[in-house]
């Protein structure tokens, strides 16, 4: 299992458009993917409703976790996007 | 919920009376059955879920596709989450292992999981998160529908059917061509929305753009819809009732009456021949339209063919066309080339989104860019031309450029069928749709390089007054009796016919008694409008007489307004229309 800390940049934070991008991004890896942040622990980076109940705002720290044949890959894709402002990609 | 008669307004958009049980399409939640599934039923439960799921799928990624043509892209993302939410793993895993370990219902397990899932959202302190809980609501609700047994739910449905939507896309009306359905209402549209022309195809009395008529009508209620008045009668009273029967009754015995007639020829009192043509939506309209006396398809349109996933094959298209050149031959059948905006095409062009759709990339313009696109659809209309007689529609022509340019793909793909050896209609007459002013304005030019002209009024009436007739605000506004519009109609016929060529109308307008007599007088000879209006025109044009209709389409270029020109039309014709169609004895209720 590999891990990463990221701070959301995105002015709106996960919101609606970001959550759906990242779970469409994350289901495309074979691995298993997790977000935590503060007392949320570990919800399923697949899952949209998972994502947007992490409500994560602009600023927050979220642990990004993934597990499988293609983590490496998926923790450096993601983090990526998590990071970014999201805007470029919608 | 209010149990009062109600009575409610909105726009009349396909004619008749309608008195049936209401069917509410999604307004309400079904109920939730508590049923348990015994155990060697689980797995079928399961897949029944995931039917319910993928057909709610695919319902919202046409409302996507529908919403992005409407709205642009930007609001069609909204539906990207509905669409992520629906395929979600809480969602699946929640709901499948409840019905596996507790033996629920799919209707309970789901509601169950989502229940907890909109607990969980109402917690989130972030606002804008907070507020998809719309979402869920709104997903949680078509599947249950859904299962409740989906769609329209029509196969549930008994006799004497009037739907309530909130709105219907245009396929979805077009299912409604069942004997179950009688009528149908909208809280969205207009009276030449697609929807619309649909319903009016079909015969079925429609009102449309009644804002709220879904919501306060329960599935059940006795309801009457006059689709001559626009309004809808819900749970009427005693005298309300006994006055639309009586109507009924007059309107089937007016029915019988004209199918009697149907035999006889489209000619003025005067001995001029009106030709009447149908307009054809979807190829299995052409059985109403050879029965009602059509004497040629003045328009098909073929976006039918294109809204699906894929680009229709030349074969497909070779056959929808030949069903309705074979059945309609030897009289002609003009085939509209698709005039469609590049963001209904995403399966087969990078559209972008565009802040003007109405002035955008759309009709000849995406087939002048997309050659192939466009020659595979002119193959196959001139392969469906060697069963009959077929001719060519262009439509949004704005200049000379684009004729020369369609001629030019034209004729190599008739070279390209001639050296294949393929069988094709050699002589195939082109023609253009005059909608776009310009093409008015050069209307003696472009006559000598086409076969014949047809007046697409919907589009030509909203170019030439500036108004979007979708914007209920200046709706208003958009008149096909405005003088402006009836003198570029002069325009058109005079140079027409000094270079030879037969000018008819497909637009909506042709269907108004009063437009069609001035479009006469104007020196339109060619009426196309829906097959099930034709039989209603043929009375008008048996009662007028030319010579009286030249005159008032000669005095209506010289009023102030369409009102003006309406009120003189009537009043002097008073005696065409009373024999066109005998008033009601008393005002509607």
């Amino acid at each position: 299992m590999v891990e990463k800390k990221i701070t959301v940049t995105n002015v709106l934070g996960i919101h609606a458009r970001p959550a759906t991008l990242l779970v469409q991004a994350a289901s495309r890896f074979e691995s298993d993917i997790f977000l935590s942040k503060g007392d949320v622990s570990r919800i399923n980076g697949k899952s949209i409703m998972g994502v947007m109940m992490l409500a994560a705002e602009k600023g927050a720290q979220v642990l990004l976790e993934a597990e499988g044949s293609d983590a490496e890959a998926a923790l450096e894709a993601l983090g990526e996007l998590l990071a970014s402002d999201f805007e470029g990609q919608i | 919920m209010n149990r009062e008669p109600l009575k409610v307004s909105g726009i009349a958009a396909a004619p008749g009376i309608a008195i049936g049980k209401a069917f509410a399409h999604r307004a309400e939640r079904p109920a939730v059955s508590l049923r348990r599934v015994p155990d060697y039923r689980i797995e079928s439960e399961i897949e029944r879920f995931h039917i319910a799921l993928s057909e709610v799928c695919e319902d919202v990624r046409r409302t996507r596709q529908r919403v992005e043509y409407e709205q642009g892209a930007d609001l069609a993302m909204i539906f990207d989450a509905q669409l992520a939410m629906l395929d979600d793993v809480q969602v699946k895993d929640g709901t499948v292992a409840s019905i596996r370990s507790r033996n629920w219902s799919a209707e309970r397990a789901f509601a169950e999981t989502m229940t907890q899932l909109r607990q969980g959202f109402g917690q989130i302190e972030n606002e804008y998160l907070r507020a998809r809980v719309g979402d869920l609501i709104d997903i949680e609700q078509q599947v249950l529908v859904q299962l409740a047994g989906g769609g329209l739910g029509l196969q549930n449905t008994r006799s004497n059917t009037v739907i309530f939507a909130r709105d219907l896309l245009p396929s979805e009306a077009a299912q409604l061509g069942q004997r179950l359905v009688k009528g149908l209402v909208t809280d969205g549209g207009g009276a030449t929305s697609h929807t619309s022309i649909i319903a009016r195809s079909l015969g079925l009395p429609t009102v449309v753009a009644t804002e709220t008529a879904s919501r306060l009508v329960s599935t059940g209620d006795r309801v009457i819809v006059d689709g001559d008045q626009g309004t809808i009668h819900i749970r009427p009273d005693a005298a309300t009732l006994r006055y639309y029967r009586s109507q009924l009754r007059r309107q089937l015995r007016r029915e019988r009456e004209l199918s009697l007639r149907s035999d006889l020829p489209s000619v003025t009192r005067d001995g001029t021949e009106i030709t009447l043509l149908a307009n054809i939506d979807l190829p299995q309209e052409i059985e109403q339209a050879v029965a009602n006396g059509a004497h040629g398809v003045g328009m098909v349109r073929t976006e039918f063919l294109y809204v699906g996933h894929r680009l229709p094959s030349e074969t497909e298209q070779v056959d929808a066309y030949a069903r309705v050149v074979r059945a309609m031959a030897p009289f002609p059948v003009v085939i509209r080339t698709f005039d469609l905006g590049g963001d209904k095409l995403t399966h087969a062009v990078d559209s972008l989104p565009e802040a003007n759709p109405f002035l955008g990339w759309r009709g000849i313009r995406i087939c002048l860019d997309m050659p192939e696109l466009f020659k595979t659809q002119l193959r196959a209309i001139l392969r469906a031309g060697a069963l009959g007689d077929a001719r060519i529609l262009l439509p949004m022509i704005s200049g000379l450029d684009d004729v020369r340019r369609a001629r030019e793909m034209i004729a190599q793909v008739q070279g390209d069928l001639q050296r294949q050896g393929i069988e094709h209609q050699a002589d195939c007459q082109v023609g253009v749709m005059i909608e776009v002013p310009s093409a008015v304005i050069i209307s003696e030019q472009l006559a000598r390089e086409v076969d014949f002209f047809s007046l697409g009024t919907n589009d030509l009436v909203q170019y030439t007054l500036a108004v979007d007739r979708g914007n209920t605000r200046v709706s208003g506004l958009y008149d096909p009796l405005h003088p402006a519009v009836l003198r570029l109609i002069q325009q058109v016929t005079d140079n027409g016919a000094a270079a030879g060529i037969p000018t008819s109308i497909c637009g909506e307008m042709a269907a108004d008694p009063v437009a069609a007599v001035i479009l006469m007088g104007l020196g339109v000879h060619l009426l196309s409008v829906s097959p099930g209006q034709m039989p209603e025109l043929k009375e008008v044009v048996r009662a007028a007489d030319l010579a009286a209709a030249r005159e008032v389409a000669r005095h209506s270029l010289g009023l102030a307004s369409g009102k003006e020109v309406r009120v003189h039309v009537e009043t002097t014709l008073k005696d065409v229309f009373l024999a066109a169609k005998p008033q009601r004895p008393h005002e509607a209720p």
